[in-house]
């Protein structure tokens, strides 16, 4: 079995703990997220016949008073960023987030969640998928919307990291 | 350039400067090719020269290793590390294990310092279990047993090998590791954002029952799984047997990608298991140990506690003995009690006391002896020498008034008794006399009752008138004065014991007078001289026949001849036979009675 260190990253709101529920195996108590702003749940997924297993450190949502731990990114190899397809502003933020990854793991894999998107229309989801393509395709290789609420593209999403971590070795 | 190489010396001189040089400067290029191209010739030499000329050699090339070491370590700080560790490990170990012995050695004078239950009962555990106090000390706080040991990748937090004791595995062990890896990171940030100066890695994670100790070193770290928090001595342990896993595995550490499943993870969590199994097994030598020791000194400590309460028990019983005495009679007595004895010490004011003193021991301790050391305090003694002297003057005074009345007593009591016995004599002659008295008025009485007795079978003598008639012997013929023989023989045998009955009377007596009789017949002077004549006659023959002259009374015998002036009547009719007799009687001296009576009364 090979094991590797995912993290889930985004602003403040934007669904990360959610995504984590509907996807993990077993998971620590939410209340670590609040105590030491990070919590870390585990996934088993089977890639092309090799068993991963995903731990992934759900790290607190940043916010401009507060930013992430950047203690927590160190040794991630592979990094889901989330962000509110209901609020721009958090997709905006997303380069930052990948700025702040880069510099400590420098190389991971991205993968970038469109959460609540049970809330727009598919003509909006489309709109804004194409949008954010436009501007992190460059970086990210996965892009697509997830809804944490009818659990569509989590499976896939968590699926496309494990299959971009493995094969980067 | 040209080496002549029978001269190392000469070679070391030269080659040198160009070794330092080259060395500088490749590690300046990063190229490795001309110390892989030299090194193969230069491990020759530079052995070669380290055996004949090894200051030089050092002095040349620590110009060189030392800059080297430096910029290796800080361009490879984990693989540095990896390779140092299990040397430093050991080091620091040692060093922390000599550090522990100072610090023992300060405990110890702490403890010696200090007086303490705590102190006084880890020091009897320290003598039982023979392990030191110290030591005792530090397990207070520990007493720790590891169930787990994860090797985590530190950069990741990802478990590379983990190895638990049967029945202590720990569920979702890469859940765990990477958890007590974020904690810990968590913990680290936190520490060095605290500005603290020596930047400290957290060691020690604790939670309810469960402790973690977390040990780095390079690119992993190890965390202990234990039940409480460890001592030094078993920090020291595990940091060794980490320092033993990284020097063997560190390679595979440093490579470490997640994947687990390589042999030598298995090699590792079988290095740990048989860790785990060792110090269990060691933990249980201890437990047992301590427990032993525990028990030994329970029951010590029970004993001890028994004993004490005992001695509290008795010293209880003594005090309120000892507190009762003061009450009753003002005195301090210490009381010790030994098996069935109460031994009693103490100064007393008065000997007195102690009576009163030992019947309250007896009375509340019931002892079966009383050891009594109770004296009398100088003061005491004094006063009482001077009470005794006193007392003693007074009683030799009493004793002399005694002595004086005694004598006086005695002599009135002689006195008494004088008279007593004067009085007891006069009585007794009072007595006699009266008894006399008695005797004399009261003569006649006696004489006839004697006679009586005497003479009762006798058919002569006459009880009323106490008179002897012999008119039944025939005694004379008609007119005449001779008398029949035989008859007056048995006369003259009746008349003797009349007479011995008078006899003891005899000063009494007046007379005893022999009468002559003769019949009515007859002329009346004629038979006045017949009559006087067979009187006469039967004096003569009782005088020679009796022994009427040894009983000194032949003065006393009289005669007399009556004629027939008493005739013996039968029916009325004279018995002339009869009357013709003789008859005797007595007659008392009234007047020498009476004075002698007289005399007895006088002498009253």
């Amino acid at each position: 079995m090979v094991s590797k260190k995912m993290i889930l990253i985004g602003d403040f709101g934007v669904g990360k703990t959610s995504l984590i529920r509907r996807f993990v195996d077993n998971q620590f108590s939410d209340s670590y997220l609040s105590t030491i702003g990070v919590k870390i749940s585990r996934k088993s997924i089977d890639v092309d016949g090799i068993t991963l297993q995903m731990l992934i450190w759900d790290i607190e949502g940043g916010t401009e008073e507060k930013p992430v731990n950047t203690t927590y990114i160190i040794g991630a190899q592979g990094c889901i960023l989330v962000a509110d397809l209901t609020r721009e502003s958090t997709i905006e933020h997303i380069s930052t987030y990948i700025e702040t990854v880069e510099k400590i793991v420098p190389g991971a894999s991205y993968v970038l969640a469109l959460n609540k998107s049970d809330k727009l229309s598919e003509d909006e989801q489309k709109q804004l998928c194409e949008k954010t393509e436009n501007r992190y395709a460059k970086r990210i290789e996965k892009i697509l919307p997830v809804s944490a609420k009818s659990g569509q593209g989590v499976e896939e999403m968590f699926m496309a990291l494990a299959t971009q971590t493995l094969t980067k070795g | 350039m040209d080496l002549r190489l029978e001269d190392p010396e000469e070679i070391i001189k030269r080659v040198t400067p160009l070794l330092n040089e080259i060395l500088l400067k490749n590690l300046e290029e990063k190229e490795g090719r001309t110390v892989e191209i030299l090194s193969e010739y230069l491990a020759s030499v530079i052995k070669r020269a380290s055996q004949t000329h090894l200051p030089e050699l050092s002095e040349a090339l620590q110009k060189v290793i030392a800059p080297a070491i430096s910029k290796e370590i800080a361009n490879n700080q984990e693989v540095m590390i990896d390779a140092l560790y299990p040397i430093m490990g050991g080091m620091i170990s040692k060093y922390v294990t000599q550090s522990i012995k100072e610090l023992m050695e300060q405990i110890n004078k702490k403890i010696e310092q200090g007086l303490s239950f705590e102190r006084i009962k880890r020091k009897m555990k320290a003598k039982l279990s023979g392990v030191s106090e110290t030591e005792l000390l530090l397990e207070e706080s520990s007493d720790a047993l590891i169930s787990s040991m994860f090797i985590i990748h530190k950069e990741t937090g990802i478990l590379i090998s983990s190895a638990s004791l049967e029945n202590r595995e720990i569920n979702e062990p890469h859940l765990v590791a990477s958890m007590a890896s974020a904690i810990k990171d968590f913990i680290n940030d936190w520490i060095s954002r605290s500005g603290s100066e020596t930047i400290e890695e957290v060691q020690i994670l604790s939670y309810a029952n469960a402790t973690l100790y977390i040990e780095s070193a390079g690119s992993v770290y190890v965390i202990a799984f234990l039940d409480s928090e460890p001592d030094y001595e078993l920090r020291s342990e595990i940091n060794t047997f980490f320092a033993s896993l990284v020097k063997e595995h560190g390679s595979f550490f440093h490579a470490f990608e997640g994947d687990d499943s390589s042999p030598e993870t298995k090699e590792i969590a079988e290095e740990m298991r048989a860790y785990l199994l060792a110090q269990k097994n060691i933990h249980r030598e201890e437990k047992g140990k301590s427990n032993f020791a525990k028990y030994i000194l329970t029951a010590v400590a029970l004993a001890v506690g028994g004993y004490v309460l005992y001695g509290l028990y008795v010293w209880y019983g003594e005090y309120v003995v000892e507190k009762r005495i003061a009450r009753e009679t003002g005195t301090l007595v210490s009381i010790s009690r030994s098996e069935e004895k109460v031994l009693l010490e103490g100064y007393v004011d008065d000997l007195a006391k102690t009576k009163r003193i030992e019947t309250i021991v007896k009375e509340m301790l019931k002892p079966k002896e009383i050891v009594d050391h109770l004296h009398l305090d100088v003061r005491s003694l004094q006063n009482l020498m001077g009470k005794i002297s006193q007392e003693k003057a007074e009683m030799r005074r009493k004793l002399d008034e005694a002595d004086r009345k005694t004598e006086q007593s005695t002599r009135q009591s002689e006195a008494l008794l004088a008279k007593v016995d004067s009085l007891d004599k006069r009585l007794t002659q009072q007595e006699k006399r009266i008894a006399a008295f008695g005797k004399i008025i009261h003569m006649d009485q006696e004489i006839a009752q004697k006679l009586a007795e005497a003479l009762k079978a006798s058919p002569y003598y006459h009880e009323r008138t106490q008179e002897l008639d012999f008119a039944k012997l025939d005694l004379y013929p008609v007119m005449q004065s001779s008398f029949n023989e035989k008859g007056m023989r048995v006369a003259a045998s009746v008349f003797e014991k009349y007479l011995s009955v008078l006899a003891p009377y005899r000063a009494y007596i007046k007379s005893i007078v022999i009468e002559g009789h003769s019949d009515s017949t007859g002329n009346p002077k004629r038979n006045l001289e017949i009559t006087q004549k067979r009187a006469d006659a039967a004096k003569a023959y009782f005088l020679s026949h009796t022994t009427l002259r040894n009983l000194g009374m032949d003065r006393l015998l009289t005669t007399q001849g009556v004629g027939s002036k008493k005739p013996v009547l039968v029916d009325g009719v004279e018995d002339k036979n009869a009357s013709r007799r003789i008859t005797v009687h007595f007659s008392l001296d009234k007047e020498k009675i009476l004075k002698k009576a007289k005399e007895v009364l006088n002498g009253l």
